[in-house]
């Protein structure tokens, strides 16, 4: 499975992190998910096998986070060669291009800083109009406007808080519909969360606690990529749920992270939250697909969160809008 | 019935050293001495030694492998009967029977199946009553001994799905790069702060139990080991060995298989039998047609662990050892030097397909100069060859050991 190919015109770009990422947490039991460094042969195989698909598109391979690669790849790195237009390595280390034998390669268009390279041709001539901005931002945009609507034009009451809202985001959509792309966001959550925590292999991590359907996959994916514990605490949901028994499930003194898929005004954090803190844990935050930011950055920094998309009074690609009967008309 | 012979005799530490020079002589002893065909038997100390109360024994965890080795390749020779190892539990021995415990040693070479420990290997019949009443010792959980082979995690079948040798090859390394970070990344990430040097070192020892593995056709055994100052590493398996490795390659147009064996034999004025000479030409003849390859390998390793980590190989087969450190650093960056230049002429050839004829000459070469200058690194350690380990880049041993022996030692920095 491929989780990262994003098509830019007649330009194919793969980040080859995500996808060591992938053979190192799906298919390789004893892997270390986002902590990975090193690019393997497996995983230029697999690009190798979705590219050929796209012959002769020009291909872009992002080494961000990457700091070193297998032996002996030259051979796959020129199948990539042939198969493409023109093919250039983004955000490559030196070493890297060092080890992977392809250095006697001299373009006036590299673009050389200190210790790597922003852009490497692997052709003496020729150029290609790399794509500026973020382009995982603008594939996820798209792919969020195409999962969220409102069928009834009418806005729906929230589950949990007693508010309206003019759009449904389908989570579940996202999963089912694109599930490479949607582990592919969730790669770059948990590189967030990675940087945003401090999150190292070896040190000990916070535990994740989940508490719906989508929360658990989501939980399930981080989890494997963060090499993180897992809490299901279902007692919550809607809120008018009664909690019965608490058991023993939250630790004294451990470490707290909640998983959501979409957070709108927080209120099934908050419970999570309280429950977490009653019971001797600590609270580190939460992390979710989509963040509504309800509050101004002066009222409220957000600093607890991690998300993938900030939907703000600024940046709001779907018109979420969040009404109460006093202002509905 | 001839008595056991003893893993630890007078108080000496079972290092590779003692090994090689006392332990091993021994177990040839047994089998040159009125050997009857009886079947031989190890103790863990010596049983008589009515002092052994007050005495303190020492077992060097680098060792392991080379014990596990021999003690293979000698229940292979007795229709594959495990060895019978005598063990005593006393004051003195207690903690020797905790350092091997822990170091799951028992559980490899007994015939344990709970997949939680190594896989039981059946290579010694022991008493496990003798086990117990540890003094929980603190011994870090990384130094275990490790077995890998092909028979594990289906790799027999997958690599038989797999045609070219090169893409096994490249399987393998990639499989044993997240074995050995399991099995021995927490010892190298609390060790080893510059993550580099870690990833550089994972790389170094998967390679090596690939080579292990794959040449060797056989169970290869694997124990790291970490104090204040080094990093240890030691691998061991009971394979063809050098020699007949090499006699599989082809020749081709700028490596003509034993060449550099020829011409170091026709030199060779050390007076040593016949097979350690063998033994310690095929080294060099192994480690130049590396040299010569188009694709990164054991040469390339031990530069790695001598030039860029600045630490020790060691490298023994049949009845040779070399030693390559910064003692010979000179003469090695010359090769590394001849060999990146080797190695950029075949991937220019790969990326650029260049004109046979200009590559063919230039490869030539290379071959040739990197030819003469091993031949003189072989022969300045062979003039400087000493009984004393201090001053000489090899060792040679008139008893046999079969396989390839690999230790690396790499400072922590």
């Amino acid at each position: 499975m491929i989780i990262s190919k994003i098509i830019e015109d007649d330009i194919v770009c793969y980040n080859l992190h995500a996808e060591q990422t992938v053979t190192a947490t799906f298919l390789d039991e004893a892997g270390i998910g986002v902590f990975e460094e090193s690019l393997t042969n497996n995983t230029l195989e697999r690009v190798i096998q979705d590219f050929t698909n796209h012959s002769n598109f020009n291909l872009i391979l992002d080494f961000t986070n990457l700091n070193s690669c297998q032996n002996n790849l030259i051979l796959k790195i020129t199948e990539l060669i042939k198969l493409s237009k023109i093919l250039v390595f983004k955000n490559v280390r030196k070493e890297i291009v060092d080890k992977l034998g392809v250095k006697t390669f001299s373009n006036v268009n590299n673009v050389e800083l200190d210790f790597e390279y922003s852009l490497f041709y692997l052709s003496n001539s020729g150029n290609i109009d790399i794509p500026k901005g973020n382009l995982f931002n603008e594939a996820f945009i798209k792919y969020l406007i195409s999962q969220s609507g409102n069928e009834t034009g009418k806005p729906i009451p929230h589950h949990s808080s007693s508010v309206y809202l003019t759009k449904y985001i389908d989570i579940k959509g996202m999963i089912s519909k694109e599930k490479g792309f949607f582990i592919y966001s969730l790669y770059h959550l948990a590189i967030k969360m990675k940087t945003h925590w401090n999150l190292t292999l070896n040190n000990e991590k916070p535990i994740l606690v989940c508490q719906n359907l989508n929360g658990s996959y989501i939980s399930s994916i981080l989890s494997g990529l963060l090499k993180m514990d897992i809490l299901i605490l279902d007692k919550l949901g809607p809120i008018n749920k009664l909690y019965s028994t608490l058991d023993n499930k939250i630790e004294d003194g451990k470490k707290y992270i909640v998983v959501s898929d979409v957070v709108c005004l927080g209120t099934e954090i908050k419970i999570a939250k309280n429950l977490i803190t009653f019971l001797g844990g600590n609270y580190l935050g939460n992390v979710s697909v989509i963040r509504i930011e309800t509050l101004l950055p002066e009222t409220k920094t957000f600093d607890d969160n991690q998300s993938i998309f900030r939907i703000t009074k600024d940046i709001n690609p779907i018109d979420f809008q969040i009404v109460t009967a006093l202002n509905l008309e | 019935m001839k008595y056991p012979i003893p893993l630890i005799e007078n108080e000496n530490t079972f290092s590779p050293y003692y090994f090689y020079n006392n332990f091993i002589k021994r177990v040839a002893h047994f089998y040159s001495a009125d050997f009857n065909g009886e079947v031989i038997e190890f103790t863990l100390t010596l049983d008589s030694d009515i002092e052994s109360l007050a005495k303190k024994f020492f077992f060097d965890p680098i060792a392991i492998p080379l014990l596990l080795s021999l003690s293979q390749q000698l229940k292979k020779y007795h229709n594959n009967s495990p060895i019978k190892l005598h063990l005593t539990n006393t004051g003195s021995t207690n903690s020797l029977l905790e350092f091997f415990h822990r170091a799951d040693f028992f559980y490899l070479v007994g015939d344990n199946r709970n997949p939680v420990f190594p896989m039981g290997r059946r290579i010694f019949d022991f008493d496990k009553k003798y086990l117990g009443s540890f003094q929980e010792k603190f011994i870090r959980a990384e130094n275990k001994v490790r077995c890998y082979t092909l028979n594990d995690d289906d790799l027999s079948l997958i690599l038989s799905g797999i045609d070219c040798e090169k893409d096994k090859r490249d399987y393998l390394v990639e499989h044993f790069t997240y074995r050995v970070r399991v099995h021995f990344g927490d010892l190298l990430f609390d060790k080893i702060v510059d993550d580099n040097l870690t990833i550089h070192f994972i790389e170094i020892l998967a390679e090596l139990v690939t080579n292990g593995v794959l040449h060797s056709k056989s169970d290869t055994f694997a124990l790291m080991f970490a104090d204040n100052y080094n990093t240890k590493f030691s691998i061991s398996d009971n394979g063809i060995g050098l020699f007949n490795s090499l006699n599989g390659k082809e020749s081709n147009f700028y490596y003509t298989k034993f060449e550099v064996f020829n011409l170091l034999s026709k030199e060779f004025t050390l007076k040593v039998s016949l097979s350690i000479k063998n033994s310690i030409l095929s080294i060099f003849e192994t480690l130049y047609y590396s040299m010569l390859k188009d694709r990164k390998g054991l040469f390339d390793l031990m530069c790695d662990v001598v030039i860029t980590c600045r630490g020790y190989f060691r490298m023994h087969t049949d009845n040779a050892q070399i030693i390559v450190s910064s003692r010979v650093i000179e003469q090695l960056d010359v090769l590394y030097s001849l060999r990146n230049k080797i190695l950029d002429l075949h991937n220019l050839n790969i990326i650029e397909n260049l004109q046979q004829e200009y590559f063919n000459r230039e490869i030539k070469d290379l071959a040739s100069t990197s030819k003469m200058q091993f031949i003189k690194l072989a022969n300045e350690i062979f003039n400087r060859y000493s009984e004393d380990t201090k001053f000489s880049s090899i060792r040679l041993f008139e008893v046999k050991f079969r396989g390839v022996h690999v230790e690396i030692e790499i400072p922590i920095i």
